[in-house]
Parts: structure tokens; sequence; C-alpha cells
């Protein structure tokens, strides 16, 4: 059962939503984990178009993990489109990528990453690396406006936004 | 070459300094750690300036934790200076402050601070908070700054 503040995971690939979803799962993090598919996609649910216009459903996330490399609109785009956004001011962004290169690290700093993050290579890395992430950003950070804790209509079995 | 993670901490509550002296040692971890006392001495260290300027005695931080209210230029001042310095924008910084005041958070935020958090008033609480900070920014791979080796 999820409850608790809303996460949106940002990736392209299908094996890397699967080994995050079961980092979670392992970690026992079950804060509801939404998925997008593309940088476009992201900026669709965090501004709230289309399907995600509904917010009971599609909730607003306290955390965005971000991948950098998607197709079309990548990481970067979105990161530049939410800096112009100052309703989105207090959304953290950890980039959460396979890149290592310090070019990217500083680029997306300088787009208003909120941090970066290397996905690691094994699983029992990328457990350890959701414990700590989910500890320090949804159990220490403050967040300012109202709380957006949410509170489902239903138990979905699967993802919103899985086909 | 050592290059441990370095933090800079400002704090000018005498108190607090101690407190988050005694739980950074408390938790063990393998930083390096440099106290400051108000917003203005961090400006210096920042720079290099004065007695900060042997950059291997007082090396660019990997990150800066802030309290929110100091003397002569607070929290919220040091973000925005750190912010509008080309070499040193990218700085993670976090907030440390007794305030958990709405008000507050919003506008460090709006500053550009990449966290805050509230300081626990339990001295156990704090030592566990400080040791899942420091393992979360560790963790993180720190923009580059100049960094004199």
């Amino acid at each position: 059962m999820s409850d608790g503040v809303a996460i949106l995971l940002a990736e392209d690939r299908e094996e890397d939503i699967i080994l995050i979803q079961k980092a979670f799962e392992k970690g026992g993090i079950h804060n509801p984990l939404f998925i997008v598919r593309s940088g476009e996609e992201a900026i669709n649910y965090l501004s709230g178009i289309g399907r995600f216009s509904n917010r009971t459903e599609y909730p607003l996330p306290v955390l965005l993990l971000l991948d950098l490399k998607m197709p079309g609109t990548d990481g970067f785009d979105v990161l530049r489109w939410i800096k112009s956004q100052e309703s989105l001011n207090s959304l953290r962004t950890v980039v959460l990528t396979s890149s290592e290169s310090i070019r990217d690290v500083d680029m997306a700093y300088k787009l208003g990453a909120t941090s970066f993050l290397v996905k690691p290579m094994d699983f029992v890395d990328t457990v350890e690396m959701a414990k700590t992430m989910t500890r320090y950003w949804l159990g220490m950070n403050m967040t300012s406006g109202p709380s957006s804790a949410w509170v489902p209509s239903k138990i979905p079995k699967t993802n919103p936004g899985n086909p | 070459m050592d290059c441990k993670f370095t933090i800079v901490v400002a704090e000018d509550d005498a108190n607090d300094r101690k407190l988050l002296h005694l739980a950074l040692q408390r938790n063990l971890k393998p930083v390096e750690i440099h106290e400051l006392t108000d917003g203005i001495e961090t400006v210096e260290y920042l720079k290099g300036e004065g007695r900060f300027k042997d950059r291997i005695k007082f090396p660019l931080p990997d990150l800066l934790i802030v309290d929110l209210k100091m003397p002569r230029m607070d929290g919220l001042q040091v973000i925005d200076w750190v912010r509008k310095e080309p070499q040193l924008a990218r700085l993670p910084i976090v907030m440390l402050s007794g305030s958990g005041l709405d008000q507050d958070v919003a506008e460090a935020y709006r500053l550009g601070v990449n966290s805050y958090i509230r300081k626990p008033e339990d001295f156990n609480d704090f030592v566990h908070k400080l040791g899942v900070l420091i393992d979360y920014w560790m963790m993180t791979e720190s923009p580059n700054t100049d960094r004199i080796r």
C-alpha cells in the first residue's frame, strides 16, 4: 500500500525503472512512485496537462528523480523548464543517471538540479542509495507550501503510466 | 593526495557549534570540517581572503551548511551571494536552522538553497540526522569548483 508524499521518476529505460521499483520495495520505501518515460511526459505531469490534470490521481511530487539521457526532450530540457516555473521552486530534483561526465554534473547543477547521483552498478548498492536518498529528502528535508501527502482514491496494482 | 569530503559550517551560536562538532565527531565520517562563526567569515573563506588564503589548509568545500540567523550577514544573504558568484554558483548548500517557518523555507528555496533541514531539539536525533546528511551528500557527485590540489 502506497502512502506519503509522491515521488516522480522520469526514466526511459524499462530495466532501470524495474530496478528502481525493486530497490524501493526492498528498501521498504512505500511512497507512491509515479513514472514518466520521457522529458515531455515529465513536463506534462508537472504542468498537469491532459490526464495529469487530475491531481488526486497524479499528485505533484515532492521529489523528482530525473534521468538525463532521454530521447527528444532530455533531462537538461526538463531542468531548464523547471527553473522557469516559480511554482516549482520547492520541487527537489535529483538527477539519477549513468553519466559520470563532470560536464553533465556541472551542467545539471547550473540548470538547477538539487543534486546528482550516478546509478550504481548493482542491486544492493541501488537499494542503499534509495534508502539514504529517501531518508534524506522525504524524512528530513523540509518542503515549502501545503503538504502534498497523497490520499489514494483507489490502490493501483501497477503504477500509472504503465501500458 | 588527500581529497577528503570537505564541509564548511557557518553557525554563530557557540553552543550550537559545540553540539554540531560533537555530533560530527560521534558520526566518525571521513570528512574535513571547517567551522565559521558568521556570514561575513563564510564569504571570506569562500573567496580565499585573509587567513583563508591558503587553499591547502582551507580548501573550497564540497558542501556548505549555513544557519539561518547569523549576525552581520545571515544565511539567506550567504546563499544569495554564493549563487551570484560564477565559480561558486553550483556549490551545494544546506540550510540547518531552528526555524521551521514556511516563509523561511520558501525564501531559502527561492534563493537557491539545495536543502533545508530543521535542527532537531534532541541531541541523539541531531547526531542521527547529521549522519544521514553526510551519508547522502558524500554519495552525490559534486560540481567542479576550482580546487587547488
